[in-house]
């Protein structure tokens, strides 16, 4: 495994076990049930098949249809799904933010980050390097997808094409020159965009060359207070415009999965930079524990 | 490892191969989740009762995969292939892109 980054290829591995493992109990829940109730869910096949060979039951296995008790070897710590863990999540921050959307505390937004970081095992803050958008907690609206090259169409992109493509490069101009100079960790910083109003900063002007570094492809998080869901993005694009009445933009796919448009087209959501110095934490859905590798504890709450 | 009726179709060694156990350990977790979910697709819905019952009872018995043989109307062998490629190319994706630049 020389010269591989392990922390974030085990994040990576883990966020698709999760969006498979979700994607099986939102497309078969008849069966996510009935295997867990006979204690073989998908994760347990290898082990079940291993036990009944090296018990020497296979005859009996074959022939004979008791179902057998499996133990839960995670003995009593419970184990949060990630609908559960959204729930949890929403409960949380409902007795936490305002009633209306306005600008967050220092303590508001410490405690946001305590519990960012007992449930995801990730560093959040509203604050990094001395850095702070002017609103953490605002109205995030649909953006739509960004060239990554000149010539870029909506065809070449994967996902929601429906949502079309800006006419327009990004405030940090084309992710790279040309096609075929486009990498799959850039594919996904576009997937995974959002636009912030880095032109309102107060210090824009008189520190532009090192903000504007600073934030590109800023790490963020994402949470909508609504639906309990979190995802991490990557400041790809300024914006919106103050008359709007929003804070924050979100990509095709940020939005998607946040669930964040109302009937106004828009959706209140904390955002806050991750402090991931190493790249250990992978862009996309957040629905489970970085730092122990797994789905959020109950008791972490 | 012990075999799950369908490992001969999907071969996911040459990519646990490249990773420690606890990964090798999410990419078969994963993978299971994907099978099973290209599987129960294209099974009629009067059969998932015996086939869950079946997995559940013995994930290793080739006989499984001769009864969804036998009541589906596509190339099933082939289907849980193709499903098997694409997350491998998805995995092998991550992993690549997880290399110290």
């Amino acid at each position: 495994m020389a010269g591989f980054n392990k922390k974030l290829l085990k994040n990576k591995l883990t966020q698709q076990y999760f969006l498979a493992h979700q994607r099986f109990i939102r497309r078969h829940p008849h069966a996510h049930v009935f295997l867990k109730d006979r204690g073989v869910p998908p994760e347990k096949l290898r082990e079940k098949a291993k036990r009944l060979l090296s018990t020497g039951a296979l005859t009996g296995a074959l022939l004979l249809a008791a179902p057998q008790l499996v133990h839960n070897t995670r003995g009593n710590i419970a184990v949060l799904s990630p609908y559960e863990l959204s729930q949890e999540l929403k409960e949380k921050l409902s007795a936490l933010l305002p009633l209306t959307v306005e600008k967050l505390s220092s303590d508001q937004e410490n405690t946001l980050s305590e519990l960012f970081r007992a449930i995801f095992g990730i560093d959040a803050r509203a604050q990094l390097d001395g850095n702070r958008l002017n609103h953490s907690y605002g109205y995030i609206g649909a953006e739509q997808h960004l060239p990554r090259y000149p010539g870029d169409t909506i065809y070449q992109h994967d996902a929601i094409q429906q949502a079309g493509i800006t006419p327009g490069r990004g405030a940090w101009g084309y992710f790279v020159p040309s096609k075929n100079q486009l990498t799959d960790d850039l594919v996904q910083k576009e997937k995974y965009y959002v636009a912030v109003q880095t032109m309102y900063l107060p210090d824009w002007n008189t520190r532009m060359p090192q903000l504007r570094d600073w934030y590109k492809y800023r790490k963020v998080l994402v949470v909508n207070p609504r639906s309990g869901k979190a995802i991490v993005a990557v400041v790809a694009d300024a914006g919106p415009a103050k008359f709007t009445g929003k804070q924050f933009g979100g990509s095709p796919e940020v939005m998607d999965y946040l669930e964040s448009k109302d009937g106004s087209q828009k959706g209140a959501v904390v955002l806050f930079f991750v402090n991931d110095p190493d790249n250990n934490v992978p862009l996309g859905p957040l629905e489970y524990n970085v730092e122990r590798g797994g789905a959020p504890l109950a008791n972490a709450l | 490892m012990s075999k799950v009726f369908y490992d001969h179709l999907v071969g996911i060694e040459n990519i646990t191969a490249l990773v420690d156990q606890d990964m090798a350990d999410l990419i078969d977790n994963t993978m299971h989740h994907h099978i099973l979910d290209e599987i129960l697709t294209h099974l009629p819905v009067e059969h998932h009762k015996t086939f869950l019952e079946r997995l559940a009872h013995a994930p290793h018995d080739p006989g499984i995969l001769i009864f969804i043989q036998e009541v589906t109307v596509i190339d099933i062998e082939k289907a849980i292939k193709n499903r098997a490629k694409s997350v491998k190319k998805e995995l092998l994706r991550d992993i690549k892109s997880s290399r110290k630049k």
